[in-house]
């Protein structure tokens, strides 16, 4: 009976470090070495007008490295650096501007945008430059009713 | 007549120049590269932003710390928590002066930049050579050089000494646009 469950053991015991291994490995998969952005995660929202306030203190109001969501008019998108990039502006006359380094998998969304359009854009926020910048965005999809 | 048109344009001309003298560079890039023979680390920082002043010469750079992207999460953590301290030295910053910089000359000129640049809150004077490349007024600056992890104050754990080289390649490129400000 012993012999059986050592048996069991020595067979059963490996197979299984190896299925959570693989599922572990399988779950840290990312774009990149950073968090991933997820169209459900609830977030702090603000307009470009907003975001780049110069008086908003993104350390004291816990935003920086924290995902956001940004809504503004596109200015440009450009593909420099071989990674896709969508610019926002404001309403207000400004030489700041949003920076968004977009997912790899959002090229679908981004061809079917014009400069110009208004719209929303989650993603990490990294932190102000003469722009702001936030990294791993997305396009969240308007919610449907079915 | 015609020589209070020349004039007119010689100023029109000149206020053209004085309205573009500076450029930026929203999305420059600069990435960092760490040979050992335990294991190589990349990153990649594609929004560093700098802006020349065509006039004088000189060249501001700044980027976040945190905006660096590396191949693996670890690499990121260690990065930005233990030897570079991001929440406490967010940014990295340049200021130099391009070396007998002639910004009308269209094509490529190799300059020497000198100037300092401050990281993890050490300011170190440095000379980068450089590939300017002037495609009528659209600018390129390109190069690549070395630093040394102790000189700006990072401490590696001995555990940890083996994975990462003392000295770091850095290669950067930067595609400047007229500013507007």
């Amino acid at each position: 009976m012993s012999m059986l469950l050592n048996t069991y053991i020595q067979l059963f015991i490996p197979k299984l470090l190896l299925i959570v291994l693989v599922f572990l490995g399988l779950n840290s998969c990312t774009e990149n070495s950073d968090k991933m952005v997820t169209e459900s995660l609830d977030v702090k929202q603000f307009h470009v007008d907003q975001i780049i306030e110069k008086d908003l203190n993104f350390n004291e109001d816990n935003l920086i490295e924290n995902v956001v969501l940004v809504e503004g008019i596109i200015q440009d998108i450009n593909s420099l650096n071989n990674r896709s990039t969508i610019i926002l502006k404001g309403k207000k006359e400004t030489d700041r501007l949003v920076i968004c380094d977009m997912q790899k998998n959002q090229k679908l969304a981004i061809n079917s945008l014009n400069l110009g359009d208004e719209i929303s854009i989650k993603g990490i926020l990294k932190g102000t430059l003469n722009d702001v910048i936030l990294l791993n965005c997305i396009i969240p999809q308007p919610k449907t009713n079915e | 007549m015609n020589k209070s048109f020349l004039a007119l344009l010689l100023i029109l001309g000149f206020a053209i120049t004085q309205s573009s003298e500076k450029v930026i560079a929203r999305q420059g890039q600069v990435s960092f590269f760490s040979y050992t023979s335990v294991e190589n680390i990349k990153a990649e920082n594609n929004q560093v932003s700098s802006i020349i002043d065509l006039q004088e010469g000189t060249i501001a750079v700044d980027m976040l710390m945190n905006a660096f992207i590396f191949e693996k999460a670890l690499m990121r953590e260690h990065f930005n928590e233990s030897y570079i301290e991001s929440d406490i030295y967010p940014k990295a910053t340049f200021e130099g002066k391009i070396l007998n910089f002639e910004a009308n000359i269209q094509g490529t000129q190799i300059k020497i930049i000198k100037g300092v640049f401050k990281m993890h809150g050490v300011s170190k004077d440095i000379e980068i050579k450089t590939k300017i490349e002037n495609n009528n007024g659209n600018y390129i600056l390109s190069g690549v050089f070395e630093t040394f992890v102790e000189d700006y104050n990072i401490n590696i754990p001995p555990l940890l000494a083996g994975n990462i080289a003392k000295s770091i390649e850095v290669n950067f490129k930067f595609e400047y646009l007229p500013y507007e400000n």
